[in-house]
């Protein structure tokens, strides 16, 4: 059984004349260790859908479930816990705290449930070991690049071992090289982290084919 | 290797985000504290108020605690006996002997000062008084040197009033006791004052100790004149003689807080007055005959008198030596005198019936031990019918009368009305003849009478009481008494009865009879008397007599009043100014919460981003509002703290507007407040402060309990349900035509209304405008935003104007607020109340005398005896007396609490008056029995005998006195207390209520109703007067001239109307005042709202600026967007406020301050401008590239 299914998933904005349908009968199913990239012209709806994985949105009809549990039934506590354990989210903007250092911002989501404890404190800073900020640990977001800033998020993303990592343009702010770079450590993580699942949407077509499937959003529709 | 972190916790986070965002957070810090400093600012005006009473209360009577104030003069040595008392010594450390008179009036006549200035002033204190009693006092209120003979110490309100200096000569007008009352027809009515004149002012003393000593509660400061005892007791005639004793308790006992158990510490002083004291006296009268010494004489009467020197025994004194004598077998007598005794003509050919003149008639019941109705064989005759009368051999003879012939008594009623006697008469049945002797040696100067063969008991002139200018007069031919008197009427037989017979009564009637005859209010017996014997001494009868009037001293001036006590219960004050200033700081303190919730609601709107990671990484919305209220925490604390601190300069701030003429002074009448903190307020200002600031930044969170995570991430904190559901407001576009015609209906309405009624009509009229226009606003926004901009008409104004409507519910609300806060403050206005016509009664005037007048100023007769060839200065004024009992100030202008209103007595004239329907008269609220109906002349509900129980006083009195000095509740038929001394708690019933008056501060009732519970009322002291036109001030001037010493002021009734009602509007300032500052508070918050709305369209303008956009012109833009929200906001109110204003000014005449309220608009308006430009000027410091990559 698919570990991720998304069924008949539908999602329309209100306004004041008839409602705008964005998404119309998604389906998807994704399998553990599955990777997934999305592309789609701008407008297409393609961050809508990853919010809707997220579950930072709500659809307007449709069924999510992952591992067999239903998500839309969640009430918003379980909701949040789920976000905190099993999810985790890189966004295009890397939305760090900017008061707060590189360790610190990996932290955050460990803040959620009450004060870090130590094995979650050695995981931050095994992240960010891993991913080259170890010597950057204590400076803050102005004081990093952009790379190192979505790296951040990114160990940020990862520090409960996520079931789903869901990826928001994720390269969308960064150079080439950089994104490149940070493409590489999106499939990286995701391996080292068996049953994993990674969704990306992207409008690069090299990052994009270097993930297992790769799907268009066009018109409300995935194909 | 890398050093360890330590780890995160929330603690750490709140301290790095006070770190980074620390402007917005300051800027909530200077919200929680501005709320903070207003509310402990209330609290601490509030405290500043009860202290102050509290200082005045107690400044003013120095160490005094307690006082003696008799109604008479009584001996000085009475002093140094209390003094000798153990008991007394130990409970007192001073006992002082002091002579008041109160209203008394003061003339500066020649010295060092400029002589053109007013030189007289009425209400005048003046204090006889010993060193002793400059020791009750701080030494800063005393003066360098006591004053001996012929010099006066004034108080620095007194020199002031008659603009008098050291050196001056001052002359004071003093009123002249009569032991008989002044309404009696044997009471002297004219020379009843007598000047104390050439004193020199010696010094000026400050107002303050005893510089303002005053027995009564009020912020004003009383006009004081000092002299010696000695001097005072020579001017007065009243030599080693007193009125008051002054009483300081030692320390331990003083009463020093407000509770009401306070009075209960107040020691009771040992006060042993004798006869002579109370002015009583027991005298032996005995009639030996032979009077010449014989080995045996005849007792022909021995007994002990008991006589008052007030002539007349007051009717409860009466009746305690009633009780206390019945034992002794006493006999009651009421001697009166008749005007003629005459024998009614019964057509039987008898000689013409001839009349005896002034002649004393006794009234009693004659017994077989004091007689005096014998008969020939010496026996007592049976008692009289109440319709029989016994007339003396020599009366009978006189008047050739037989028994059962009728004489006819005429006689002056016991009570006079402006000093006029009027004659009354009577007739009887003569019953017996009483035997009478003729002296062989008539009376001589010093000498009574010599008789050569037995008297009998009816040859007794002390059966008469002494009537000073008759019975102590040689011959009759000396006689100046007070009542009309024709001496012609005297014959040659009269004067031989007076020579040899004096005051011997020449007719007898029943006590019963006598008593309907010539009882009065001050009483209805002259004379006890008790047979005298082995058993029955006089020393017996002193004791008897002392005991008996030790137990009704109260009703003889010597109850012990508890100044202390009294006045630190009239400091808790009538209104409480810590709620009152919490209302008129309303609006600040609303505007600098919402300012609170605004400034914090910016910061996390700021941050949505970051409380959108927050969500997605997990934390419950509970924990992320648990982080941002941990963020609030530390700022509401150190806010409150900081905020009491600044709440203290708040309250001073406050305090000086009230202490400044031309801000709030006329609320509180006199500049006495100060500033004082109780720590007490202090802290719960901080705490309260703290507590509300954390509330209002708990309630900015709110919206994060449903706030889409997609959207904080977008930096929107707008939730997504606010997008939909939305759709009924746009169902309900009738609604504000609907509350436009409530607001025609209602202006209409209020146009027949007046008084409340109308203000009330009108605002509620502005305030459906208001409404309307709001929900149109809205509607106009949200559903109709406009056509789309014509390139023709698109302009940047046109352009600002679309975007200040782009958040259709954030853009209602800030104008809306803005609206209803400049409509409130503004509409207020409508309830300021101007001196009206109904307001004075349709009266010019309204006059005070210190001393009671006498004269008639009612009839032309009555002017002709009083002013002579001036009285025509008088022609065509209506001048109405009242009777005045002294009392508290009960009007708004007194802040201290009211415990014994002031009485008016509303004469005859005044209720026919009111009949009249040619002129105005009082406005009314409500009366008894008159709901629904015209009140035509409610002061007849005075007079109404079925109005009230029995005992219980029928009353009329301004609402505001009821409402707000009494606490009433303004009900008819409601009743309340009030004790006007020792054993002596008066029941009012409310009849019915004035409106807006000028009577305010007194209670009204029928002249009946106030002497029988203040008999000893005398003359009138209040009056009211219509003048006719262009002639008022010589009017005025006259009065004042011709009653001068009486201490007369006449004062425009429309001026001491506008006094009265200048409290309340000058309460209405205050809150317009402080409403403003919270409006201007309120034009920052529009800044805030549009810097949020600002940074929400970062990018947008940074798009603007990349099209070549200059700063300045987007600068422009946005300040044009702000402007359109705040001139709308005040627009609207200014609009719904005129129609709530102005017709209501137009109706009632009152105008309207275009001045200040154009004051207050540029205010809000230059406060708006320069916050919008600031926060634009730090939105467009941001880069291009950043805000365009960065939109939130």
């Amino acid at each position: 059984m698919p570990a991720l299914i998304l069924d008949k998933i539908q999602k329309q904005f209100p306004t004041p004349d008839k409602p705008v349908v964005v998404l119309r009968d998604i389906d998807l199913r994704m399998e553990n260790g599955q990777s997934l990239a999305i592309v789609g012209p701008s407008g297409s709806g393609k961050s809508t859908l990853l919010h809707l994985i997220g579950t930072l949105d709500r659809p307007t009809a449709g069924q999510l479930t992952l591992d067999g549990r239903d998500l839309l039934a969640m009430n918003p506590q379980a909701l949040a816990d789920f976000r905190n354990l099993q999810l985790g989210f890189v966004f295009q903007e890397h939305y760090l705290l900017p008061q707060l250092t590189a360790f610190e911002n990996v932290l955050i989501p460990a803040l959620a449930r009450g004060r870090p404890q130590f094995d979650v404190t050695a995981r931050a800073l095994e992240l960010l070991q891993k991913l080259g900020l170890e010597h950057r640990q204590s400076h803050r977001p102005a004081e990093l690049s952009g790379g190192e800033r979505q790296r951040v998020a990114l160990a940020r993303a990862l520090l409960h071992r996520p079931r789903l990592l869901l990826a928001d343009e994720p390269t969308g702010n960064l150079d080439h090289e950089t994104a490149r770079a940070m493409g590489q450590l999106l499939l990286q993580m995701q391996q080292q982290h068996a049953e994993m699942i990674l969704i990306v949407v992207t409008h690069s077509l090299e990052l994009a084919r270097q993930m297992h499937r790769c799907l268009q959003l066009d018109n409300g529709k995935l194909a | 290797m890398v050093q360890r972190p330590s780890t995160l916790s929330i603690s750490r986070v709140v301290a790095r985000t006070f770190r980074h965002h620390w402007r917005i957070l300051i800027s909530v810090l200077l919200g929680v504290t501005l709320a903070t400093a207003v509310l402990t600012g209330a609290l601490l005006v509030g405290d500043s108020m009860l202290d102050s009473l509290r200082h005045l209360a107690l400044d003013r009577l120095g160490d005094i605690d307690q006082a003696v104030i008799g109604q008479h003069f009584f001996r000085a040595a009475l002093v140094e006996e209390m003094a000798k008392d153990d008991a007394n010594a130990q409970s007192y450390a001073a006992i002082v002997p002091t002579i008041l008179l109160s209203a008394i009036s003061a003339e500066r006549g020649t010295g060092p000062s400029t002589p053109a200035q007013p030189t007289r002033a009425a209400g005048v204190t003046l204090i006889g008084s010993t060193p002793a009693f400059w020791e009750l006092g701080p030494a800063s209120s005393r003066p360098k040197e006591l004053p001996s003979d012929r010099e006066v110490v004034l108080n620095r309100t007194l020199a002031d009033a008659l603009h008098a200096q050291v050196g001056d000569s001052i002359v004071l007008r003093l009123p002249v006791g009569d032991q008989v009352p002044a309404d009696s027809p044997l009471a002297q009515k004219s020379n009843r004052i007598r000047s104390l004149a050439q004193l020199r002012v010696i010094a000026i003393v400050p107002a303050s100790g005893l510089g303002r000593f005053d027995l009564t509660n009020q912020q004003q400061p009383p006009r004081l004149a000092y002299v010696s005892l000695a001097t005072l007791q020579r001017a007065l005639g009243q030599d080693h003689k007193i009125n008051t004793i002054l009483l300081a308790q030692r320390s331990s006992l003083q009463a020093e807080s407000l509770t009401p158990s306070s009075s209960q510490r107040d020691a009771s002083p040992i006060l042993r007055p004798n006869l002579e004291d109370f002015g009583v006296s027991v005298t032996r009268h005995q009639l030996l005959f032979p009077d010449a010494p014989s080995p045996t004489p005849e007792r022909v009467f021995d007994y002990l008198q008991i006589a008052t020197d007030r002539m007349m025994w007051d009717p409860r004194v009466a009746q305690a030596l009633h009780v206390a004598l019945k034992p002794l077998g006493a006999q009651e007598v009421l001697t009166y005198l008749a005007n003629s005794i005459e024998r009614v003509d019964q057509g039987d050919g008898r000689s013409p019936p001839r009349a005896i003149p002034y002649s004393m008639v006794s009234a009693l019941d004659s017994h077989h031990d004091l007689g005096p109705l014998d008969d020939v064989k010496g026996q007592v005759i049976a008692s009289l019918a109440d319709d029989e009368i016994a007339l003396n051999q020599w009366t009978a003879d006189r008047l050739a009368v037989r028994l059962g012939d009728i004489i006819r008594l005429r006689y002056f009623l016991p009570e006079t009305t402006h000093g006029d006697v009027r004659e009354a008469a009577a007739e009887f049945r003569v019953s017996a003849i009483i035997p009478l002797t003729e002296p062989a040696r008539p009376f001589g100067t010093q000498q009574p009478a010599a008789f050569d063969q037995r008297p009998t008991r009816a040859n007794d002139p002390h059966l008469t009481p002494t009537v000073v200018g008759v019975t102590d007069e040689a011959s009759i031919e000396d006689w100046d008494p007070p009542f009309p008197y024709d001496p012609s009427r005297i014959t040659k037989e009269d004067e031989v009865y007076w020579d040899f017979h004096r005051t011997t009564p020449k007719a007898f009637v029943s006590l019963a009879a006598g008593r309907r005859l010539w009882n009065s209010r001050f009483g209805g017996t002259t004379s006890f008397r008790v047979p005298h014997g082995d058993k029955i001494t006089r020393d017996s009868v002193v004791a008897t007599v002392t005991a008996a009037l030790w137990g009704v001293k109260n009703d003889l001036g010597f109850a012990v009043l508890p100044l202390r006590s009294d006045a630190l219960r009239a400091a808790r004050g009538t209104t409480d100014f810590q709620y009152l200033f919490l209302g008129f700081s309303g609006f600040l303190m609303i505007a600098a919460l919402l300012l609170v919730a605004l400034l914090f609601r910016l910061g996390i709107e700021r941050r949505a981003s970051e409380l959108g990671i927050l969500s997605a990484v997990g934390w419950k919305p509970a924990r992320i509002r648990g982080l941002l209220l941990a963020e609030a925490l530390p700022l509401a604390l150190f806010g409150g703290i900081l905020g009491a601190a600044a709440g203290a300069g708040y309250a001073a701030l406050m305090i000086a507007g009230l202490r400044s003429p031309q801000w709030w002074l006329a609320a509180v009448s006199t500049p006495f407040l100060r500033f004082h903190a109780s720590l007490t307020s202090l802290v719960i200002g901080a705490s309260c402060g703290a507590l509300i600031g954390w509330g209002v930044t708990f309630l900015s969170t709110r919206p994060l309990r449903h706030a889409s995570v997609r959207r904080l991430l977008s930096n929107q904190l707008q939730t997504a349900a606010s997008a939909v559901g939305d759709g009924a407001w746009h169902g309900l576009r009738w609604v504000p035509m609907l509350l436009l015609v409530v607001a025609v209906i209602l202006g209409l309405l209020g146009a027949r209304w007046d008084g409340e009624g109308q203000a009330g009509a009108f605002f509620t009229s502005g305030a459906a405008l208001l409404a309307a226009q709001c929900l149109a606003l809205y509607q106009r926004w949200r559903y109709a935003p406009g056509r789309s901009l014509q390139p023709a008409s698109m302009g940047l104004l046109q352009l600002a104007g679309r975007n200040a409507g782009r958040n259709a519910g954030r853009s209602t609300l800030t104008t809306g607020l803005m609206a209803a806060a400049c409509f409130i403050i503004i509409a207020m206005s409508a309830f300021r109340v101007a001196p009206t016509l109904r307001g004075t009664g349709g009266f010019d005037f309204i006059a005070e005398s210190g001393q009671p007048i006498f004269a008639d100023l009612t009839t032309p007769t009555g002017r002709q005896a009083a002013l002579g060839e001036n009285a025509h200065v008088l022609d065509g004024a209506v001048i109405l007396p009242l009777r005045r009992q002294a009392g508290d100030d009960a009007s708004c202008r007194n802040l201290f609490r009211s415990q014994r209103p002031a009485l008016l007595g509303v004469t005859e004239e005044v209720l026919r008056d009111a009949d009249r329907t040619d002129v105005a008269h009082f406005a009314w609220a409500a009366g008894m029995g008159m709901e629904g109906t015209t009140l035509q002349n409610p002061w007849r509900l005075l007079h109404a005998d079925d109005a009230s129980p029995v005992g219980v006083i029928p009353v009329i009195l301004d609402k505001n006195t009821a409402l707000y000095a009494l606490k009433l509740s303004g009900r008819m038929g409601e009743t309340f207390d009030v004790e006007y001394g020792p054993e002596k708690r008066l029941t009012f019933r409310v009849v019915a209520l004035l409106s807006g008056s000028v009577l305010q501060g007194s209670l009204m009732v029928a002249e009946r109703d106030l002497l029988t519970h203040f008999p000893n009322l005398a003359g009138q002291q209040v009056f009211l007067i219509r003048a006719p036109a262009g002639r008022g001030p010589e009017i005025a001037r006259q009065l004042e001239t011709t009653f001068a010493d009486q201490g007369l002021q006449v004062e425009l009734a429309a001026d001491r109307l506008d006094q009265l009602l200048a409290v309340q509007n000058t309460y209405l300032s205050t809150f317009q005042s402080l409403g403003a500052l919270g409006l201007v508070l309120g034009a920052i918050g529009v800044a805030v709202v549009q810097l949020r709305g600002v940074e929400e369209r970062r990018s947008e303008l940074a798009l603007l600026q990349a099209a070549g956009f200059r700063r300045a012109r987007i600068a422009q833009l946005v300040l044009a967007e702000n402007m359109t929200l705040l001139g709308l906001g005040l627009g609207m109110g200014v609009l719904a406020a005129l129609v709530a204003v102005l017709p209501h000014h137009q109706l009632t005449g009152s105008s309207l301050s275009i001045t200040s309220l154009a004051g207050m608009l540029m205010a809000i308006i230059v406060t708006g401008l320069v916050s919008a430009t600031l926060s634009v000027r730090a939105v467009l410091r941001s880069p291009i590239v950043s805000a365009l990559r960065h939109p939130g």
